[in-house]
């Protein structure tokens, strides 16, 4: 059932309060214009009464009564009054009017048509005292016109809200974490469970089609499709949108009971009908066809939204699978690498066997030695052959355009997407509302821009948290400043302060000194990588101790550019 | 006293097993290089070596890698997998033996630790 929302309800409490200080308004000037039956004072309880009745009732859901109430305080209103006077009669088709406004889910749109005629039968009664005149059978036509006016309005206004309930229902699914590879069949099964409940259409399968260069592609549909052919039917498309029981395969088998459906010019839908009545299928759609190509839009841009995230998919494993390459070179060259150090090992060990050998007394010995020589002189040729395959292996390895690892994309960003990105980072890592994030000169500089590889910073900062989580003791924080240029602060307080506070101290003065970077590369005194990617993306990174509070700072400069 | 060495890089390790046929073994064993599984030729053939060291890799041509050999010694006469062990340059061969159930089967790894492969072959060719 559709929810009303909050807005909704008060909405709807404001035109019924509306009307019905209209009907009083209204009965007000009648009483004002015309001589009535009673005192003014009868008058003014009977709408004292109405006017209470109404606001008693208001909140509950006394939908009928009200109406009925409605219509006696117009009847006594119209107490012997003129009906032959527009204005008068006018008066009793107001709640015949009003009726788009009341709620959808309760409204009758018969009730008040006979709510009216009984009403004003009793009214002409009363004043002609003459059941059996023609003048209640034009009367009835009249309003009965009228009713079938508002009829239309109730349908058309009816499968609004059916529109709507279906998309809630598509909605909450998308909202829902349902991890599919697509969500596309569960939305083929919502829409034809209510079609089928809602408006009696039994549609059996929904497949769908991309328009491309002159062919068609399957996407996501309701049953397994692996082979189609649209026969004649691909001609009809280029002329119409909309085509009934043509002649097409599906699977190789023939169906003719179908509504196919061009939309947007670059999808098809196909709907598979009930077999046993052709044309009702063709009526269900044209009455329920503003529905359908709605839905139909809607889906045709969750399709192209799962295509996106599909191109992203195969992007990302396509550069998972550079990286797997590369490790995979890595480990082929450590099998290579201990293949060819073997002469190179045996040829040292060779030459002291040798030595010792040769210098001692026994001849055999001596003998010996001058055997194993031979064998020493050839084992140097292939030491010496085996250490130039190492040195132009280790050139391979270490030469950094080749790994993936390191590629860089920039691009120019906003300092204010740097901040999302960061401050997402840090409130999932400790599960923050991120409130205690300090920022400075925010709104006067966020959307002054830099040039940065926005993963790899994400990738920074994922290490640096991770060293902020390991190493403080629970006081961190994060800080802002979009001056110039914009600069992070980390600061946490260090645990174990008087255990660690020499090691620190030591790498903070090897990680600050940008003469050393390649010496501290090398011997990884911890945070060294930081420093070194940090160092390819153009980002002054230096640390300081705060020794009287015992905290650890990072700071981060990222330069602005234009 | 015939041995087989199954090895793709025969001139990797050549001159090693020269000089330990030469210091330890008083050029007494005749060392055969094979660098194919086909070069083994029938399997029966292993009868006639006391010593089989198997490099797991073997060359691009050869019909089966060292695994695959060792299964089929195993296959023929488990009694012949004790004169057999491995000399690789990967690490994981050891556990991949582990796995297929040939613990027992001793594994040194590349590059030649010359002492440690010597005291291998005098264990296994002294029983």
């Amino acid at each position: 059932m559709i929810s009303l929302t909050n807005t909704e309800l008060i909405i709807k409490l404001l035109t019924s309060v509306l009307f019905r200080l209209l009907i009083i308004c209204y009965a007000i000037f009648l009483l004002t214009i015309q001589t009535s039956t009673f005192s003014p004072y009868v008058y003014f309880f009977i709408s004292l009464i109405y006017l209470m009745f109404y606001l008693v009732t208001l909140k509950k859901s006394f939908n009928f009564l009200r109406t009925i109430v409605d219509f006696i305080y117009i009847g006594l209103i119209l107490y012997e009054k003129d009906l032959s006077i527009f204005y008068n009669i006018i008066f009793i088709v107001f709640p015949l009017l009003n009726s788009p406004n009341h709620t959808r889910t309760k409204r009758n749109p018969w009730q008040l048509y006979f709510l009216t005629i009984f009403i004003l039968f009793i009214l002409l009664y009363i004043n002609t005292e003459n059941i059996f005149s023609i003048e209640y059978v034009y009367i009835t036509i009249s309003l009965f016109v009228i009713n079938l006016i508002n009829l239309f309005e109730y349908k058309r206004s009816n499968l609004r809200n059916k529109l709507l309930n279906i998309y809630d229902e598509i909605d909450d699914f998308l909202a829902s974490n349902h991890y599919k590879s697509s969500q596309l069949p569960h939305i083929y099964e919502i829409i034809q469970k209510k079609f089928y409940e809602e408006m009696n259409f039994n549609i059996k399968q929904i497949i769908s089609f991309k328009i491309k260069n002159n062919g068609l592609t399957i996407k996501n549909s309701s049953i397994f499709v692996h082979h189609w052919n649209f026969g004649n039917a691909i001609q009809a498309l280029e002329e119409s949108s909309v085509l009934f029981n043509e002649k097409i395969q599906i699977n190789s088998l023939e169906n003719s009971n179908n509504i196919i459906l061009k939309i947007q010019k670059k999808y098809i839908f196909v709907l598979f009908t009930d077999e046993t009545n052709r044309l009702t299928p063709i009526i269900k759609f044209l009455t329920t066809f503003e529905i359908m190509i709605k839905l139909l839009e809607k889906l045709v841009s969750i399709i192209e939204f799962e295509d996106r995230l599909y191109k992203r998919k195969t992007l990302t494993l396509k550069q998972l699978n550079k990286h797997m390459n590369y490790v995979s070179v890595i480990m082929k060259s450590t099998h290579f690498l201990s293949n060819e150090f073997s002469p190179i090992a045996s040829y040292f060990d060779l030459k002291d066997k040798y030595f010792d050998l040769k210098n001692s007394s026994d001849i055999q010995q001596i003998e010996v030695a001058s055997q194993l020589l031979l064998i020493l002189e050839d084992e140097e040729k292939k030491a010496k052959e085996s250490l130039n395959n190492i040195h132009t292996k280790i050139l391979q390895i270490l030469n950094k355009n080749e790994n993936p690892f390191k590629t860089k994309e920039l691009e120019i960003v906003k300092f204010s997407v740097i901040f999302m990105v960061i401050q997402r980072l840090w409130t999932t890592k400790f599960s923050t509302t991120g409130e205690e994030i300090e920022t400075q000169n925010f709104d006067s500089n966020s959307d002054k821009k830099c040039k940065v590889d926005i993963q790899a910073l994400e990738f920074i900062f994922v290490d640096v948290f991770e060293n902020v989580r390991k190493y403080s003791e629970h006081e961190k924080h994060l800080k802002f400043d979009f001056g110039t240029d914009l600069v992070i602060v980390v600061s946490n307080k260090i645990k174990e302060y008087k255990k660690n506070k020499i090691e620190l101290d030591k790498t903070v003065t090897n990680f600050n000194n940008n003469d050393r970077i390649e010496i501290n590369k090398r011997n990884n005194f911890g945070l060294s990588h930081i420093k070194d990617h940090t160092q390819d993306l153009d980002i002054d990174t230096s640390i300081q101790l705060d020794h009287d509070n015992k905290l650890f700072i990072m700071k981060f400069v990222i330069k602005t550019k234009d | 006293m015939e041995i087989l060495i199954l090895e793709n890089q025969r001139k990797l390790i050549e001159n090693a097993f020269k000089a330990i046929n030469l210091l330890y073994f008083n050029n007494q064993l005749k060392i055969n290089y094979a660098q194919t599984s086909q070069e083994l030729g029938a399997i029966e053939n292993i009868e006639k070596y006391k010593l089989i060291i198997i490099d797991i890799d073997l060359s691009i041509n050869s019909k089966k890698d060292g695994i695959a050999i060792i299964k089929d010694i195993s296959q023929y006469n488990e009694e012949e997998l004790k004169k057999v062990f491995v000399l690789t340059g990967s690490t994981k061969v050891k556990d991949n033996l582990k796995i297929l159930g040939f613990q027992n089967i001793p594994v040194l790894t590349k590059p030649i630790n010359m002492e440690e492969v010597k005291n291998l072959m005098l264990k296994i060719l002294n029983k």
